[in-house]
């Protein structure tokens, strides 16, 4: 064992091995008990999954919104995509959803992951989130519309 | 999905086990780079020697020579490599199926290893401070 603890090759990869599997499971711990972080920012040039250029998308325990983009749909159908992730960890969720999109082959509009947060863009659900831009913590409501959340006055 | 995020005898069994595996591997990474941390006790009546849970070796007073730091120094290595769920999963099944303490295969590797002569840093939490360990020098 020793000899595998000093090969230096060997502790370089299972450190950044170890540190991401640490990393994904704590970001699980605080997702499952936190709020998202909504960040407010120009995406049109940035490319998302199935390579569009998204209204909103999901990572990690962040939610990104477009310039101009506040329907409660929009913001709710993220939240979803957080608490998948929360729930089968970053990791897993990913892994899942990439594993639909191409080795199941389903498009876009087919994806479980995709089914799953359309399924609740009108639930109605009440929900938090802290938008990183002002520093506060914002309950998304149904019926209501964000076009200034997180744009600083 | 919703309906599980927002059930609390969901979210709280799985934050436990999350945190508890996000700290194997984090205990993981410190072992793979950094000295184990010796915390030493003083327990005659117990029968134990010591017992290492990565990144800490807590060890009898009584038990503090080379022999015994290396012999956990050596179980601190192979939960760095196997994670400290992975090697106590290991043990705890090779116990299960009926081995002897002394035929445990992290044992029987200790055991072969505590007179190597093999040179490795501790940090003693104690002393607050990095202390060499050297064959046949009892740790001060």
């Amino acid at each position: 064992m020793e000899v595998l603890y000093q090969n230096k090759l060997l502790t370089i990869a299972l450190t950044i091995a170890f540190a991401l599997l640490a990393g994904n499971f704590g970001s699980s711990v605080y997702m499952l008990n936190a709020p998202p972080v909504v960040v407010r920012a120009d995406l049109s040039d940035f490319k998302a999954a199935y390579g569009v250029s998204p209204a909103a998308f999901q990572s990690w325990f962040t939610i990104h919104l477009n310039t101009g983009v506040g329907f409660y749909q929009t913001i709710r159908h993220e939240y979803q995509h957080y608490i998948q992730s929360a729930l089968l960890t970053p990791f897993g969720a990913a892994i899942g959803y990439q594993w639909q999109h191409f080795v199941l082959g389903k498009d876009y509009y087919d994806n479980w992951f995709e089914i799953d947060a359309r399924r609740v863009a009108h639930d109605g659900l009440n929900f938090k989130v802290f938008v990183w831009n002002t520093k506060e913590l914002k309950l998304i409501m149904p019926g209501q519309y964000y076009y200034d959340l997180g744009v600083n006055e | 999905m919703e309906n599980l995020y927002t059930n609390p005898w969901v979210v709280i069994p799985l934050t436990i086990l999350y945190a508890v595996i996000g700290l194997n591997f984090a205990a993981s990474v410190y072992s793979l780079n950094a000295d184990p941390i010796v915390i030493e006790i003083d327990r005659p009546e117990s029968p134990l020697g010591g017992i290492t849970i990565a990144p800490f070796i807590i060890i009898d007073k009584a038990c503090c020579s080379y022999e015994y730091l290396r012999h956990e120094y050596q179980h601190y290595m192979q939960q760095a490599i196997l994670t400290p769920l992975g090697f106590f999963g290991i043990y705890a099944g090779e116990f299960l199926l009926g081995t002897p303490y002394e035929e445990l295969s992290f044992e029987k590797e200790a055991f072969t290893k505590m007179n190597d002569g093999l040179e490795f840093e501790i940090f003693d939490i104690q002393k607050f401070k990095k202390i060499r360990i050297k064959p046949e020098e009892e740790s001060e």
